[in-house]
């Protein structure tokens, strides 16, 4: 298997991000591209990573193969990668070869883990958004630095023309209003007035995969699970799907 | 809990010889505290004091473990404390796999008799086995300090909580308050979800509850 991506810059966002979730992985390739499913161990964070085979500039799979990984491991090596570096994904026998083209090529193996690829069903099909709001990553970005100081829980609530991200600590409070009137939403799709609350921690850990991707959307209902989707180049795409803390 | 089970599992662990550890311990440490209690406490494996002794956490780190028990308003009397490796590895090394798979069903055995609706993981050896017995995935301590996550163990549904030994406080006094961070959201958790776990379907759902549904 060889894969070649435009941009190393990507996968060590996505990787960093992924990595502060979980500590092993599969990634499955075969004909329709890469993906990466995994639950958090305690259940509460859905990981879905998608690169199509589109996406890549080389991609050449004979048959499908399943790459076990430990994050903390290949989130090191892809701290490495700099603007203007390609990324190489190879493997060979049990061995993953992580390349850097830029200036220079630099090559890293690592070996794969014998793990299997979980087997997970949809959730999507299990559930039904009633908001969504698309939002540049920067501004979510900002949004999570905002709030982590104040409390541990979020609460995501959106009404016709709003969305509320409010959170509640010991001690302060903090409340967000963004709409797409004034520019801090892209879209504002809202079929139900919604409000549910998660564990700000795990938005914090995946607020780092901003940097990897344009724009993000936030989908989700009263009481049920909330969609984060970074929507990356190339069709690429990194969703976090976080179980609610019902109050 | 049937009693005479119980006397009969301390009686078995009190005459073990199933590893090396038996050849150099004083006393073997089966646990100590109340073994109907709604919460149990696994550590690593007994010191040099525990090993004189015959009771777990009885050291400088089980002086601050009951600093962090009367913080949270409970006594050694009202929860049960034991270790993964019931008797001392030598030097206080770090217990051996031989060791562990040797001694581990004791530890079942209790949880399978206390039936306890939490169990609190003190240090990354004891949240390590518990999570896998479990079949969670176990990430880091950093990463997981302070957690409560929902568990079946040994048949039991139990809260299982991951904090640090509190023995690392003693090397690193940063961890101090985070220890008495982590018993402080350990137990403020424990009371909501307990609640939520008996009287309704409050809880905080996973995701599994959601796939579940149709």
């Amino acid at each position: 298997m060889k894969l070649l991506f435009f941009d190393a810059r990507v996968w060590r966002y996505t990787i960093s991000a992924i990595g502060k979730i979980i500590e092993e992985g599969v990634f499955v390739v075969n004909q329709e591209g890469l993906r990466l499913r995994a639950m958090d161990p305690s259940h509460v964070v859905l990981i879905d990573f998608y690169v199509p085979s589109t996406a890549f500039d080389v991609f050449e799979v004979e048959k499908e193969e399943q790459i076990g990984v430990n994050f903390e491991d290949i989130a090191k090596i892809m701290r490495r990668a700099v603007k203007d570096d390609q990324l190489e994904l190879s493997t060979s026998g049990s061995k993953l070869s992580i390349s850097f083209i830029g200036k220079s090529t630099r090559k890293f193996v690592l070996p794969q883990l014998s793990l299997t690829a979980e087997e997970l069903p949809d959730i999507e099909a299990k559930l039904q958004f009633k908001a969504q709001a698309r939002m540049l990553s920067d501004t979510f970005n900002d949004i999570v630095k905002d709030l982590e100081p104040v409390g541990k829980d979020v609460v995501f609530e959106a009404s016709s023309n709003a969305l509320k991200i409010a959170v509640k600590g010991d001690i302060a409070e903090a409340e967000i209003i963004m709409d797409m009137e004034r520019g801090s939403l892209l879209d504002l799709n809202v079929e139900e007035e919604s409000r549910a609350g998660y564990s700000l921690d795990y938005f914090v850990d995946m607020a780092g995969a901003s940097k990897a991707a344009d724009t993000i959307t936030l989908a989700f209902a009263t009481d049920m699970p909330c969609k984060v989707e970074f929507e990356m180049p190339q069709g690429a795409r990194l969703r976090f799907y976080v179980a609610p803390r019902v109050e | 809990m049937s009693e005479t089970e119980w006397k009969k599992l301390i009686e078995e662990i009190m005459n073990c010889r199933k590893c090396p550890l038996h050849k150099t311990r004083r006393n073997p440490v089966p646990g100590d505290g109340n073994p109907q209690a709604d919460i149990m406490f696994v550590g690593e494996a007994p010191g040099e004091r525990e090993d004189i002794m015959g009771k777990p956490f009885v050291g400088a780190a089980g002086k601050f473990l009951d600093h962090l028990l009367d913080m949270v308003g409970l006594k050694r009397s009202q929860v049960y404390i034991t270790n993964i490796v019931k008797c001392r590895p030598p030097g206080n090394r770090d217990p051996r796999e031989e060791e562990i798979e040797a001694c581990i069903p004791y530890l079942w055995r209790q949880i399978r008799l206390i039936k306890p609706k939490m169990i609190v993981a003190l240090g990354r050896h004891a949240a390590r086995t518990l999570y896998s017995r479990a079949g969670l995935k176990w990430t880091n301590m950093t990463r997981n300090h302070g957690r409560v996550v929902e568990a079946v163990l040994e048949g039991n549904r139990v809260l299982l909580a991951v904090t640090y030994h509190p023995a690392a406080a003693l090397y690193n006094p940063k961890l101090r308050s985070t220890l008495e961070e982590d018993f402080k959201k350990i137990f403020r958790e424990y009371n909501e979800r307990l609640r939520g776990l008996t009287t309704s379907s409050k809880r905080s759902p996973n995701l599994l509850d959601f796939f579940r549904k149709s």
